[in-house]
């Protein structure tokens, strides 16, 4: 079984890997996206999947990251794009530990709302920083029309997230994360200081998230503010979290694919109804898989080695989601 | 020769005191805290003795919890010092206080619900005391030694939401043992135990100490806390009225007192009745055989208006009533009187259709109430004026009466209502524009009645009236409920001051462990011994 796991997953890599020998560089593009929308949903799994806090500000780091790697590359010292890149996702960090610091005292929906209004905020100010940020008109990076370039960078961090992830997982780091998520008061007393390791998988997810801007900025070369701060890549994020197990290590990129396969199919079969048809399937993974498609697997593979699907927990889960 | 010389001329100052009253463990001083106008603790001074077993009791609302909330950093004392091995720890945060050796488990378990038993577990091991000298593997490793000792290894890899509530207060001790603690707050880890569970958890419980953890446990199973206990506090109303050997205390009249209510105790010593109770006379329990379980018999005047036959009820798979018969009658005030866990709240909770009943009838007014839903009994006419108030505290006060009267559409009679509310307490006219949440705990009750009221109920449902207010407050609210129960309201009455309940009643009816154990008048239940064991014995 675990055999069969691992020639499976090496597999899908290998097949990844000669993706760009064999699709277009437009199509190339396409997946590219999708990886960057799998970062991102690693980055968001830390925050909202591990410790249960449900970030909708995320973009702002995205921005963040777009941005200052674009900024930093058409400064006076012409940085190449991995040293700007990576001093994007070093002041997302610092950005959102600041942020952190007084909003992760905020549980709930109060935390959501904050994280939204501070994605907002960073909008505005994109837009308005003319000196800086040219405002609405934007900037233009320099141009690089090596799209394999954009895929296999993208692809490098993906696997990054994943080891990343796994081990996080299995750290003294995931642990208080994940007693943090389901009670606070409780991993207080184990002697888990709350705010530290929130602030400390907030700032992860907004490294994530600004590696995934940087990517993208310099592939699209063109960075403007309604583009690079708009809600739905935070949405994004939180649905491929979602729709592949939030708080798990393959949830987010499976998600992120998923979520991808299916709004491209839909987009070809329903296109006036897309989002209608697109919601629908999200509302269906909230209440029947609330813990995503890799609780379905781990249910498969369960049936595999002769064990029971168990629907009933499946039932439970949709009692968990307390549906009256 | 030096030595005696200094000893004759200058008496040696002892830089150890001498043994039996070394400095505590832990010192905690003048702790007081306040939510809103109500003092949940007053000023208690308490130390605890490094290596003993410290018992706590009192009755609900004492402040035995909050006390430990401020203790472990939960919740931040308004006022007051503690000090651990010296050391002050009273602004440190709860984290920083579990590494520093102080563990505590919640009486509302708190597992980590996803997780496996032994993650949970080892989640303790990883950041207590000694987490910093253990990898992840070595505290799940730890978790498994932990689990064996507290009898739960054979649930090592179940998810702890499908424990059951035993073994999830087992869970809990287990956690905490984990941390490697020198002191350990216990809070209710044998409730819900059976008699036989219980032995060896006490059994667990001085073993745990004999390895040198020094233990404060709270606990209602008082058959439990006076075995174990070397030395034990009663806290009463946020303050401590007693301390001593659990023999000295079970014969202290301030302690019946705490728990019965002060006019119970006088009347006790007046009536000639021995205070004193003896030990035995505490663990005996007033259970009746089956056969001899109360039946109504007395006929009494006015209709029927609230039946209730056979009644079970309960949370989850933990059943509290257990075939619960009463009735209630036309212009009655019935108090419901029984110890902490008799079943009360949950009675009350089922008439009102929050919890729904397993099996049993509830008739009101002919019609049946059985499988209703909560608006549809308001509606009936069934108002339930819920423990700890339960008022919308980001309310006015007439806001929330307004509130009240959701279910009317009779603007005059609303007006009316108003009127005659803040008539009969006027004291929310003074205060009508202000936020709920910021009244004092007996204006909030007064509130919470009102609200009541507003709704013009045939049957007013009052749980714990008295409790956590001061004694003048709580004999305006009996003449507030004479008052309206003279307007006609029927008043069903829980109340944790037995006296107080049953100088108020026309009757009373005692619960035990989720069974109606008696039956009568008012009158007549005052006068019963069988009352003291039900409370006190359980």
């Amino acid at each position: 079984m675990r055999a069969a796991r691992w020639i499976l997953l090496a597999a899908v890599f290998a097949s990844l890997l000669v993706l760009p020998r064999v699709v277009t560089s437009y199509k190339l593009l396409t997946y590219t996206t999708v990886l960057c929308l799998a970062i991102m949903a690693q980055g968001w799994n830390f925050i909202g999947g591990y410790t249960g806090y449900a970030a909708f500000g995320n973009v702002a780091f995205f921005g963040i990251g777009a941005y200052t790697t674009g900024l930093l590359m058409l400064s006076k010292w012409q940085l190449s794009f991995f040293p700007a890149l990576f001093a994007g996702a070093l002041l997302s960090a610092c950005v959102a530990t600041a942020i952190g610091v007084p909003v992760l005292r905020l549980k709930g929906h109060y935390f959501a709302i904050a994280t939204l209004g501070v994605a907002e905020a960073f909008r505005e100010i994109a837009g308005a920083w003319n000196s800086v940020t040219q405002g609405a008109t934007g900037i233009d990076l320099p141009v690089r029309s090596d799209s394999a370039f954009f895929y296999y960078t993208a692809l490098g961090f993906v696997v990054a997230g994943v080891g990343l992830t796994a081990y996080l997982a299995k750290s003294k780091l995931g642990y208080g994360w994940v007693a943090i998520r389901e009670d606070q008061d409780a991993a207080r007393m184990l002697g888990i200081n709350t705010t530290m390791f929130k602030v400390a998988a907030f700032a992860l997810s907004a490294v994530f998230a600004a590696i995934a801007g940087g990517i993208i900025a310099y592939q699209n070369i063109h960075v403007a503010p309604n583009d690079f701060f708009k809600i739905e890549y935070t949405l994004q994020m939180i649905i491929a979290c979602v729709i592949g197990g939030t708080g798990s290590v393959w949830g987010p990129l499976l998600g992120a694919a998923v979520y991808q396969l299916l709004s491209t199919f839909i987009w070809s079969h329903f296109l006036e109804l897309h989002p209608t048809v697109l919601g629908a399937i999200i509302i269906f993974f909230v209440v029947f898989l609330p813990r995503g498609l890799m609780e379905l697997l781990r249910r498969l593979a369960a049936v595999a080695r002769g064990g029971r699907f168990g629907s009933d927990i499946l039932l439970a889960n949709v009692r968990a989601s307390r549906l009256d | 020769m030096t030595e005696t010389g200094t000893r004759t001329t200058d008496p040696p100052v002892s830089r150890l005191p001498p043994p039996g009253e070394a400095a505590p463990l832990l010192d905690a001083r003048q702790i007081t805290k306040r939510f809103g106008g109500l003092a949940a603790v007053a000023g208690v001074d308490l130390a605890i003795r490094k290596g003993e077993i410290l018992g706590v009791i009192g009755p609900n609302g004492a402040g035995k919890t909050t006390f430990v909330n401020c203790i472990t950093g939960l919740d931040k004392p308004t006022s007051g010092t503690i000090l651990f091995r010296g050391e002050d720890i009273t602004k440190q945060p709860s984290y920083a206080i579990g590494r520093l050796g102080i563990a505590r488990t919640f009486q509302v378990v708190k597992p980590l619900k996803q997780l496996t038993v032994r993650d949970n577990v080892a989640i303790g091991a990883m950041f207590g005391a000694r987490g910093r000298e253990r990898t992840a593997k070595q505290a799940r490793e730890r978790a498994e030694e932990v689990l064996t000792r507290v009898g739960l290894a054979h649930r090592i890899d179940h998810t702890s939401s499908d424990l059951t509530i035993p073994d999830l207060k087992r869970l809990e001790l287990a956690k905490a043992l984990a941390m490697d603690p020198e002191l350990l707050f216990l809070d209710e880890v044998m409730a819900g135990l059976n008699p036989r569970e219980i032995e060896s958890a006490m059994e667990l419980l001085r073993q745990i100490n004999r390895d040198g953890v020094t233990l404060f446990v709270i606990e209602h199973v008082m058959k439990a806390i006076m075995g174990v206990s070397d030395r034990l506090v009663v806290l009463h109303y946020g303050k401590k009225i007693a301390e001593g050997k659990p023999e000295e205390i079970v014969e202290s009249p301030q302690v019946i007192e705490a728990y019965l209510g002060e006019r119970f105790a006088k009347r006790a010593k007046m009536a000639g009745q021995p205070e004193r109770m003896t030990r035995e006379g505490v663990f005996l329990k007033a259970s009746l055989p089956e056969a001899e379980a109360w039946k109504p018999s007395l006929p009494l005047p006015g209709e029927t208006l609230l039946e209730v036959r056979d009644l079970a009820s309960g949370y989850g798979q933990v059943q509290i009533l257990w075939n619960v018969s009463l009735e209630v009658r036309q212009g009655e005030v019935v108090a419901l009187i029984g110890a902490n866990g008799a079943g009360k709240t949950t009675l009350l909770y089922t008439l009102s259709q929050l919890v729904k009943p397993k099996s049993g009838a509830i008739r009101f007014e002919g019609r049946d109430l059985t499988r209703s839903r909560p608006e549809k009994v308001v509606g009936a006419g069934i108002v339930h004026v819920p423990q700890g108030r339960r008022l919308f505290s980001g309310l006015t006060v007439k806001e929330n009466l307004l509130q009240g009267a959701y279910l009317r559409d009779d603007p005059a009679g609303i007006e009316e209502d108003l009127e005659w509310v803040f008539g009969l307490l006027p004291r929310l006219r003074e205060r009508a524009s202000q936020l709920a949440g910021r009244l004092s705990g007996g204006e909030q009750q007064m509130c919470a009645i009102g609200r009541g009221l507003m709704s013009r109920p045939r049957l007013l449902l009052i749980d714990e009236l008295s409790l956590g207010l001061a004694p003048l407050i709580v004999d305006h609210l009996l003449d507030l409920i004479s008052q309206i129960n003279q307007k006609g309201t029927t008043v069903l009455l829980v109340e944790q001051d037995v006296q107080v309940a049953l100088e108020h009643a026309h009757r009373g009816y005692v619960l035990e462990t989720g069974r109606v154990v008696q039956s009568s008048p008012a009158a007549q239940l005052l006068e019963d011994p069988r009352i003291r064991q039900a409370y006190l014995g359980l």
